[in-house]
């Protein structure tokens, strides 16, 4: 009688205790070996040469290619090896020769597959391009990396096909492993251990250890230097192996039992179905746990499908498992024998019909061996023990419904969810059954179909994770998420300084990609700008006012052929309904490009269409901060108020009327490719809204320059544009036809647009954010209002930026403290208003005095605020600003 | 046609005799308690607990108060059946051991009594 040894760090060795026991076949109930029965000690030693060999790095750090030439080595190995290893299982198991002789090329086949999808697939390091912090920019990867030490813990039914399945994965994976196998079929593993020996897979990386489950696995699946556990087997004992593995937060994958349903619709082709039904139940003896054990046949079919089912099992062969003829072999022991037979007596005595076997099989020229017939219950319902429970034996309840939806209802009504099948002529239907049933896999006219690629698992209590393929293959990894800070400098670390009285942020990135072409005739340059970005189909959106103005049609001439069409129902201060109608209808045109005319308002839908027409679904989709990835269809912006900056900023406003208030699109993606900055468009700007967007535009600039993010550019371009409105605002105010004043105020905004994109704004903006949107107060207008209260605020840290804004507005400031000029500039300011008409309070713009308080604590809450050079904390402080503004 | 057994053929702990009897509390607790096997799936099976009918043939055991029945053919296959408890960090139920194991995960797991 051949001798098995236990494999434990490279050398195979008898087992510390000296114990051995006997591997029986189950066909002869003869001994056909003796093994080495591993205990404790054993179990301990094979961990602590997973452990060694794993941190050494022999084989965990090995690129994935280097560990797939050793892997071809063993599968070459397996290969010398297969004759012995089919017929050692046929022998052991009771697998019928048929079956077992493939066993070997299969498991070659998935060690090969497996490597290679490890070495040229698997997602080892993958780049995440959005991190969804915009707060801590920096590159963000994850590797994913080898588990560590894994145990698996596999069953008797397919002794050699569960070994490779948890040997490939995670060995090509880089983990070491100890396999134990079931005690009645260890053979093959040992086997598989002299090839891996022989192919020089390094001392420690695969152990194999034969013996007891429950004393083996109470080791296994609580010793420290274990870091996964993977288990086919029952659910009593996978319960109890994820509790174990609980105390030591071991991952843990199970694979267990099952109650699969096959369902046979009235539309199948009957003798597939037939086939189906008795090869999902009796092939390997139904010792499947997938098996397909309940068949639900519809009632009008019902006694004839019985009736064929039992003429084709009557037919199946029974026979020793070495003869080629042989359908079926033996059960694996005497006690799996006995719970079949418990079970079918369970099945009579619950009142189900036995149609055909319930009885032993003695197989001529044998005594002894465990042959049972293929069994057949009708008449059973599904709440009776035998459709409930596993019997894991070749004995198939046959059960009646009336609709395919009863048939799913009755298909999970288990507490299992592994397999299972469905038998129609009409594909359409088969699938929408197969979407109902919650289970891991669906088989169509099939059954029992494994594959490399596919991955194996279950719902419910047949499991937790999955085997095969890919979604296999990450199962013996783990993530490590890498992030490297874009600027490794202190005082460049928004989150560091909340523990930090350095609110500044000094390191800073710039980028403001938009073409900008100014001046008198720029209009004209759309004909090449558009060629330019690689459109022809431009939509140009607009909103009432600007169409009436003529404005749009001024657009449309100077596109010629590659005007689509005018949209101008865009509504001031949009919502996200605005740019989803717009959408529609850029879809409908197929327009390849937007070209934006008019205020913020239009300039801000229009960078929503252009993301909704990228991306598809709606503009609700994309509120968020830098989520984009890609260049967005691209955008003309030819702004007609000189206020927001929106030809040039990442920013688009939109209002969510169920958020109540104005939310964001923030994305460097979102800022329009090209903008027009020609005075012709805002020459019919009336007057009010031309001193109120210039004030908004003023705001941009005065809070760029205060802000925690300011910087030397954007204090640049912030100063010019200070300059430029000062001087300029009074002159358009006066006369709004005055082009050349026209024209340096959409410089003005443009560059105040620039700035506040990197350097953000602060305080002023929050608070007339919430007066919009409380009581709605124009924009720009309200920031006008706001500003020089806040600018005073502000002082007390930026006395020495506000002193250069007003040397910027013209102020003397040369006998000045910086403290003093800082005071001054808000005063001009105000001058400024008065000179131009700008409303200066908010008493006049419809703000009730009550409200105050509840304005002050919305404000504080806004995001604008966090950016405020003065940190603000208290609510009062805002409380008083809004009063002197009042 | 039941049979009361006169040799030991199942022990219970003290401490799964107490977990017993609280289950029962408020039931009828003159049912016996059926030893059975018990498959859940993918192999290997058990022996479980219930509270059940006698049935005929059955072998049946009182020990403190309670009744213990067990089927012949159960009964020659697994031979003497221990019954204990167990309430520990991870492990909680009755645990059935018995004297020819039904398989290499014999005690391995935990049972409740069920009604
Ligand atoms: N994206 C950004 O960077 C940014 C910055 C600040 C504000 N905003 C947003 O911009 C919007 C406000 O934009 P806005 O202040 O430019 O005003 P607007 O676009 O809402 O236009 C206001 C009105 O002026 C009319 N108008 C515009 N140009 C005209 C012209 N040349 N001749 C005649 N009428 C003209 C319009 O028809 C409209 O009725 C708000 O929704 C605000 O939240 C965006």
């Amino acid at each position: 009688m051949e001798q098995y040894k236990l494999f434990i760090n490279g050398k195979f060795q008898d087992a510390a205790s000296g114990k051995t026991f006997e591997s029986v076949d189950p066909g002869t109930e003869a001994p056909i070996a003796t093994i080495a029965q591993a205990g404790k000690a054993d179990a301990e030693a094979a961990i602590a040469a997973a452990r060694r060999a794993f941190n050494s790095g022999v084989w965990s750090g090995l690129t994935p290619a280097a560990r797939m030439a050793k892997i071809h080595d063993f599968a070459d190995e397996v290969a010398k090896q297969g004759l012995r290893l089919a017929a050692t299982e046929c022998m052991d198991s009771g697998q019928i020769i048929g079956l077992a002789k493939f066993s070997p090329l299969l498991g070659i086949g998935f060690l090969r597959n497996m490597a290679l999808a490890a070495a040229t697939k698997f997602p080892w390091e993958e780049e995440i391009p959005v991190s969804g912090n915009a707060f801590g920019p920096g590159r963000e990867f994850i590797r994913r990396e080898p588990i560590g030490v894994c145990v698996g813990i596999i069953p008797w039914n397919f002794p050699m096909t569960m070994a490779f399945w948890k040997i490939a994965p995670s060995l090509i994976m880089g983990n070491c492993l100890i396999l134990k196998p079931a005690s009645y079929t260890s053979l093959s593993a040992l086997i598989i251990a002299e090839c891996a020996q022989a192919a020089g897979i390094p001392d420690g990386v695969i152990n194999v250890i034969a013996g007891p489950g429950g004393e083996l696995g109470s080791v296994l699946c609580t010793h420290p230097d274990v870091d996964k556990v993977a288990f086919t087997g029952s659910t009593e004992v996978g319960r109890e192996i994820m509790r174990m593995a609980a105390d030591t937060v071991k991952k843990v994958t199970l694979e267990l039992g099952g109650k699969s349903a096959n369902i046979i619709l009235d539309d199948a082709d009957m003798e597939l179905a037939v086939e189906g039904a008795c090869f999902g139940t009796f092939f390997h003896q139904g010792q499947i746990c997938e098996s397909g054990t309940r068949v639900l046949v519809p009632a009008k079919i019902y006694d004839q499908f019985v009736e064929k089912m039992k003429k084709r099992a009557e037919a199946l062969r029974i026979g020793y498992q070495l003869d080629p003829t042989s359908h079926m072999g033996p059960l694996v022991s005497k006690q799996q024998l006995a719970t079949v037979e418990r079970y079918v007596k369970i099945g009579k005595d619950e009142g189900a019909k036995l149609v055909t076997g319930g009885k032993r099989v003695e197989v001529a020229g044998i005594k002894g061996g465990y042959y049972y017939a293929p069994t057949i219950f009708a008449n059973v319902n599904n709440k009776m023990r035998i459709a409930q429970e596993e019997i894991f034996g070749p004995v198939v309840c046959v059960i009646k419904y009336d609709s395919d939806e009863e048939a799913v209802a009755i298909a999970n009504d288990s507490i299992y969810g592994l397999g299972g099948g469905v038998f129609s002529s009409n594909q359409a239907r088969a699938e929408r059954v197969a979407r109902g049933v919650r289970t891991g896999t669906m088989w169509i006219n099939n059954y029992h179909i494994f594959s490399d690629y596919c991955p194996f698992g279950g719902y419910k209590q047949s499991g937790v994770g999955r085997e095969l393929g890919v979604a296999g293959l990450h199962e013996y990894t783990v993530i490590k998420r890498v992030h490297v800070n874009t600027m490794a400098d202190a005082k460049t670390n928004m989150t560091f300084q909340l523990m930090s009285d350095y609110k500044k942020v000094d390191g800073f990135a710039y980028n403001c990609p938009t073409m900008v072409i100014a001046g008198h005739g720029a209009l004209s340059s759309i004909y090449k700008a558009i060629v330019d970005l690689g459109c022809r189909r431009a939509l140009v959106l607009t909103d009432p006012g600007v169409n009436k103005a003529g404005l749009a049609q001024k657009v449309k001439n100077a596109l010629a052929d590659f005007c689509v069409g005018i949209y101008d129902k865009i509504p001031p201060d949009p919502d996200l309904e605005a740019v989803d109608a717009a959408t529609a209808v850029a879809r409908e045109l197929k327009a390849d490009c937007i070209v934006s005319v008019g205020g913020g308002s239009v300039i801000d839908t229009a960078k929503g269409v252009c993301v909704t027409l990228k991306n598809g679904g709606n503009a609700n989709d994309y509120l968020n901060f830098l989520v984009l990835t890609e260049p967005q269809t691209p955008h003309i912006a030819i702004p007609t108020t000189s206020g927001t900056g929106s030809e040039v900023t990442n920013v688009s406003v939109l209002t969510s009327h169920k958020a109540g208030r104005k939310l964001f699109i923030v994305d460097a993606r979102i800022m329009p490719n090209v903008a027009i900055l020609d005075p012709i468009f805002s020459l019919s700007l009336p007057k009010d809204m031309t001193v109120s967007t210039a004030m908004d535009a003023m705001t941009h600039a005065i809070e760029a320059m205060t802000s925690t993010m300011s910087n030397k550019i954007c204090d640049g371009m912030a100063l010019q544009a200070i300059r430029l409105i000062n001087e300029n605002l009074p002159l358009v105010a006066a006369d709004g036809k005055n082009e050349k004043a026209r024209l340096n105020m959409q410089l003005a905004a443009t560059m105040a647009g620039w700035a506040f994109t990197i350097a953000q704004v602060g305080l002023a903006h929050g608070m007339a954010h919430t007066v919009g949107a409380l009581h709605h107060v124009p924009h720009g207008a309200a920031c006008g209002i706001i500003l020089p209260k806040v600018m005073r605020y502000n002082v007390e840290t930026s006395a020495d930026k506000l002193a250069q804004v007003a040397h910027a507005l013209n102020v003397n400031t040369s006998n000045m403290s910086d403290r003093d000029a800082a005071l001054a500039a808000a005063d001009a300011i105000e001058a400024l208003m008065v000179k131009v008409g700008h409303p200066m309070r908010l008493r006049d713009m419809g703000v009730p005095e009550e409200s105050i308080p509840v304005c002050a604590f919305h404000a504080i809450a806004d995001t604008a605020v966090i950016f405020n050079g003065r940190p603000v904390n208290d609510p009062n402080d805002i409380i008083a600003l809004y009063t002197q503004a009042y | 046609m039941m049979r009361q057994v006169s040799e030991v053929i199942v022990n219970v702990t003290v401490d799964a005799v107490t977990a017993i009897k609280s289950f029962l509390v408020n039931k009828d607790n003159r049912k016996p308690i059926r030893i059975d096997i018990h498959n859940t799936g993918c192999c290997d099976c058990s022996l479980d607990l219930s509270v059940d009918e006698v049935r005929e043939n059955d072998l049946i055991q009182e020990i403190e108060g309670l009744t213990f029945t067990i089927s012949p053919e159960i009964h020659e296959l697994a031979g003497d059946v221990t019954i204990s408890y167990v309430n520990e960090k991870v492990k909680k139920g009755f645990v059935l051991t018995s004297s020819k194991p039904l398989n290499e995960w014999d005690g391995f797991g935990v049972c409740d009594l069920k009604q």
